[in-house]
């Protein structure tokens, strides 16, 4: 586990921070104690999630929490090269988060593992609930910046609607797996009544986030519910109809708001507005071809060039700096992170606990797909951050938060054998 | 240590340790997956779900999305468009598309308005800062293009002739070679000297205004200043909110009520229309009924003020008039005029209108439309009003040099251009060559024994006309517009000035025309 936890993540986290450094000493010969601090606070970060493990006797796949780990050093040395992760001034909502995150990923296992998880399974109202009351709270307490909503000191709370809807809406479709499974020649047919059902509870929270016109996160809670469906009645019609379907509803949806025309003319023909909605796309375009093959060097290009490049324009910078081969690094590290979470969802003993860990990886790899898709051009802008890279406490908590519950599903008992007298 | 470390780490070595380090990067991130791909848990029969399907679209999107950027990454060369962007809008100082060596902009004697350095480092420099910088434009990584810049971009950045594919990955391959020169030169007919000190006489001024200069010949435009100006080398954020609209091109895009000088076309006008040419100006001025406010000469207002009382100018006639400026002059003869022939010139010299002084077929240079709506025939006492320069009418400063110049070409109208290489446009005849003649005499008479005497160059033949525009925004706007030739010669420049806020127009306008004529036939 020492190996997982702590070594490789730190392998990837180290040559990043010593570029960086390397950088800031060729261009003037002065280093602080402040200039460590990321390094510190990330070694911290992944010794305490090591001893908890350890100690807890953590038991299940450790290609997640590896996985996320690598990704939550390559995220710090992106703020921190950007410049949001200031380490001399007092802590701020946003550097709380780190902590915070970590706290709440290892409660969240301590808390449901060992099967526990499925505890949660009659409690779907309580979180379909909740994630209805976060949305409203946000459209009637929060303002606009950007096209979202936040409350103060720039907190966007809907984040942590994902794994409260994937949690909720996992109890009603594993508990109806059998009748949704109907069908004839490949063909789903499930009884209406089930349908109805899942429709009419599963419409309040949608509706909700289009009244708040965060159509990104409409999108992508709807793709996630896709693959549960499929995933819990293997029937393969259900992701390629509802994708095609969702694709149809996002055709004709989005030219009818008016940022989504923008969003949608800038993504066609951003030429046609070099220096007004296409700007950001093209300089982020720029930027690759900046980079090319092998990259500028981490800290050695000027990814600043991009507007609002920490938060969901940070993959630029790895394209800029990393070149197409951190790109490939990057994206594997969220291929291994899919494909753990996945294993998790097909060892899981219960169809619930199987399908929430569907759910949360589903969510987490269209969210990459979404965001990396996004900010290099190949589908229209959606406002989604790429998951524990891009800057934004609330994003960085619910990304842990959810990798929490997949370590919760993963550790379901405790290990055969007299383990105990090891510690 | 430090400072050894920081020499160790000089720049060529520098990007070696960071190209270690990226590899460093990418080959743990490659242990990690692998690792976590090989671990092989004690093999436990759970819940089986197939997920195939989901795991496949996955890897296909990521394969996609990642192809699709590796065409912007390593093959964005072969997209028109795209270099055509990194040439204008990069501010990254490693960028291939620095090696792309944008055409020149250069003056009618060849002198270089702007060019690309050479050195790998992209930049634009624009030799003459503040004196051609309205008129040559700049460009700016993130404001992009204006002026000439913008205009002829198709050409200086030499995408034009590109039609096939083929020809653009081509092109684009070769581009990216070091210091490719890739666009074509576009040569303007402006000349540098009367730019530059155009733009010394304003500095002295330090007013707000503008300077247009024409060839009445061909039409060539010499001149084409605006103050105050920038410095398109070293632009700023802050002049997009200047106060002093520093970037508004004033001699294209002012719009100012033109005041006397608007009486050169009258008087050519009263000629055409055949109206009587001497006429009463007594004191209390012209009124068109008898209960409204009379149109006064200056003179009553000036003696007024010295508790005095002006005996009027009496009978005069038309060189007299325009000598003096007389207003109850002009007032009355543009009424003798009627409206119907004062709408037909008004659309002559396309006062209306917006001129386009450059234009490829792409994108063009135009002056703001002038505002001189169609009077209708009981409009007289507006008509009256714009016969002296005031009521509605505005101008820009190309509108009035252009209307100098038709004057000086014995009514005919070249139409203005500012490419060297552009073929002369279809010549239109504005005013009678007999009309044209008649108030060009007067206008040497304005020089010699009128309000302008202080034009008056030895071994030149000057003709000009003084303007004074009250305007609400404050004090009068100084206006000067003439010619001038060589004895026996036929006219080569048309100068329209204005001042803006500076009183006399023969007090703060004409000196800078006077420098101008001075710069130009030196």
């Amino acid at each position: 586990m020492f190996l997982h936890l702590v070594l490789l993540p730190l392998l990837v986290f180290v040559p990043l921070h010593l570029s960086v450094l390397a950088v800031r000493v060729a261009n003037a010969p002065e280093l602080g104690w402040p200039e460590l601090a990321p390094a510190a606070v990330f070694l911290a970060a992944l010794l305490v999630v090591w001893v908890a493990l350890r100690l807890g006797r953590y038991a299940g796949s450790p290609a997640v929490p590896s996985a996320a780990m690598a990704l939550l050093g390559t995220g710090i040395a992106l703020q921190y090269r950007i410049g949001t992760l200031r380490t001399v001034e007092a802590p701020t909502p946003s550097q709380l988060a780190l902590p915070i995150g970590i706290a709440t990923m290892l409660a969240v296992w301590l808390l449901l593992r060992r099967r526990r998880i499925e505890r949660l399974e009659p409690l779907w109202g309580v979180f379909l609930g909740a994630a209805v009351a976060v949305i409203a709270g946000v459209i009637v307490a929060g303002r606009g910046f950007r096209g979202a909503f936040y409350l103060a000191g720039g907190m966007n709370p809907v984040e942590i609607v994902k794994p409260l809807l994937v949690v909720s809406v996992a109890s009603l479709l594993s508990g109806h797996r059998r009748l949704l499974r109907r069908g004839f020649l490949g063909i789903p047919l499930p009884p209406l009544n089930i349908l109805a059902t899942v429709g009419v509870l599963w419409a309040p929270p949608m509706l909700l986030l289009v009244a708040q016109g965060d159509l990104g996160m409409f999108a992508l809670m709807n793709a996630t519910l896709l693959v549960m469906l499929y995933a819990v009645t293997n029937r393969s019609l259900y992701l390629v109809g509802g994708f095609a379907a969702l694709f149809a509803v996002a055709a004709v949806a989005i030219p009818m708001t008016d940022r989504g025309r923008v969003r949608l003319a800038a993504w066609l023909d951003p030429f046609s507005s070099e220096t007004g909605t296409g700007w950001q796309i093209l300089q982020a375009l720029v930027a690759y071809y900046s980079g090319g093959i092998w990259g500028t060097g981490f800290g050695a290009g000027s990814p600043n060039a991009v507007p609002i490049v920490e938060s969901d324009f940070v993959y630029a910078i790895v394209g800029e700096e990393l070149g197409m081969t951190g790109c490939a690094a990057v994206l594997l590290l969220y291929g291994a992170l899919v494909f753990g979470g996945l294993r998790i969802a097909s060892r899981a003993r219960s169809a619930y606990a199987s399908c929430v860990a569907t759910g949360l990886t589903a969510c987490l790899g269209l969210q990459t797909l979404l965001n990396v898709g996004g900010c290099t051009k190949a589908i229209p802008l959606t406002g989604i951050p790429l998951p524990l890279l891009s800057h934004g406490g609330s994003s960085l908590v619910t990304t842990l938060l959810m990798t929490g519950l997949l370590l919760a599903i993963s550790d379901e008992e405790p290990p055969l054998g007299a383990r105990s007298g090891r510690s | 240590m430090l400072d050894s470390l920081s020499e160790f780490l000089a720049p060529p070595r520098c990007r070696e340790v960071l190209a270690l380090l990226r590899g460093a990067f990418c080959l743990a991130c490659v242990a990690l997956v692998l690792r976590a791909c090989f671990h092989f848990a004690p093999y436990r029969v759970g819940h089986r779900v197939r997920l195939m399907l989901f795991p496949a679209l996955f890897c296909i999107g990521a394969l996609a999305i990642f192809v699709y950027q590796a065409s912007w990454q390593l093959a964005g060369h072969t997209r028109k468009s795209f270099v055509s962007y990194m040439e204008r809008h990069n501010s990254r100082p490693d960028n291939a598309a620095h090696h792309l060596i944008r055409g020149e902009i250069l003056d009618r004697g060849g002198e270089r308005l702007a060019y690309t350095e050479a050195d790998g480092s992209g930049r634009r420099v624009y030799e003459y800062a503040d004196a051609c910088a309205h008129v040559v434009g700049f460009r700016h990584p993130s404001e992009g293009l204006t002026g000439v810049e913008r205009a002829a971009d198709d050409a200086l950045s030499g995408w034009k002739e590109l039609r096939t594919m083929e020809d653009v990955k081509e092109a684009g391959l070769a581009a990216m070679r070091p210091d490719r020169r890739i666009g074509t030169n576009v040569v303007l007919t402006i000349d540098v000297g009367l730019q530059l000190r155009a733009c010394s006489e304003f500095d002295r001024l330090k007013r707000r205004g503008a300077a247009v200069a024409i060839d009445p010949r061909t039409g060539e435009i010499l001149l084409l200043f605006s103050s105050p100006s920038f410095d398109p080398n070293r632009f700023d954020r802050s002049l997009n909110v200047d106060p002093e609209g520093r970037l508004l091109n004033r001699a294209l895009r002012g719009r100012y009520p033109s005041g006397s000088t608007f009486k050169t076309a009258i008087a050519a006008l009263m000629v055409e229309c055949g109206v009587p040419q001497e006429l009463d100006c007594p004191a209390d001025g012209f009124r068109l009924r008898s209960w409204r406010r009379p149109i006064r000469d200056h003179e009553y207002y000036a003696y007024e003020r010295k508790g005095l009382r002006w005996p009027g100018f009496g009978r005069i006639g038309l060189d007299t008039a325009l000598a003096k400026s007389s207003n109850a002059y002009f007032a009355q003869g543009g009424v003798l005029c009627k409206p119907a022939p004062f709408n037909a010139m008004v659309a002559r010299l396309h006062l209306n209108e917006s001129v386009t002084v450059y234009s490829n077929g792409v994108r063009s240079i135009d002056s703001i439309a002038g505002n001189c709506p169609p009077l209708k025939r009981a409009e007289l006492q507006e008509l009256a009003q714009r016969s002296i320069g005031q009521g509605t009418l505005l101008v820009t400063p190309l509108h009035m040099a252009m209307l100098t110049a038709a004057i000086a070409n014995h009514g005919v109208l070249v139409p203005p251009r500012l490419a060297r290489d552009e073929p002369p446009r279809e010549p239109e005849r504005v005013f009678s060559r007999r009309a044209a003649d008649r108030v060009a005499q007067a206008m040497r008479r304005v020089v010699t024994g009128g309000t302008a005497r202080g034009i008056d160059l030895p071994g030149l033949e000057v003709r000009g006309k003084t303007g004074t525009a009250q305007n609400p925004g404050g004090k009068d706007h100084a206006w000067f517009v003439c010619f001038a030739s060589r004895p026996g010669e036929e006219p080569s420049i048309a100068v329209a000035v204005v001042v803006e806020n500076a009183g006399f127009g023969s007090a703060a306008a004409l000196p800078v025309a006077r420098g101008i004529l001075k710069r130009f036939f030196q």
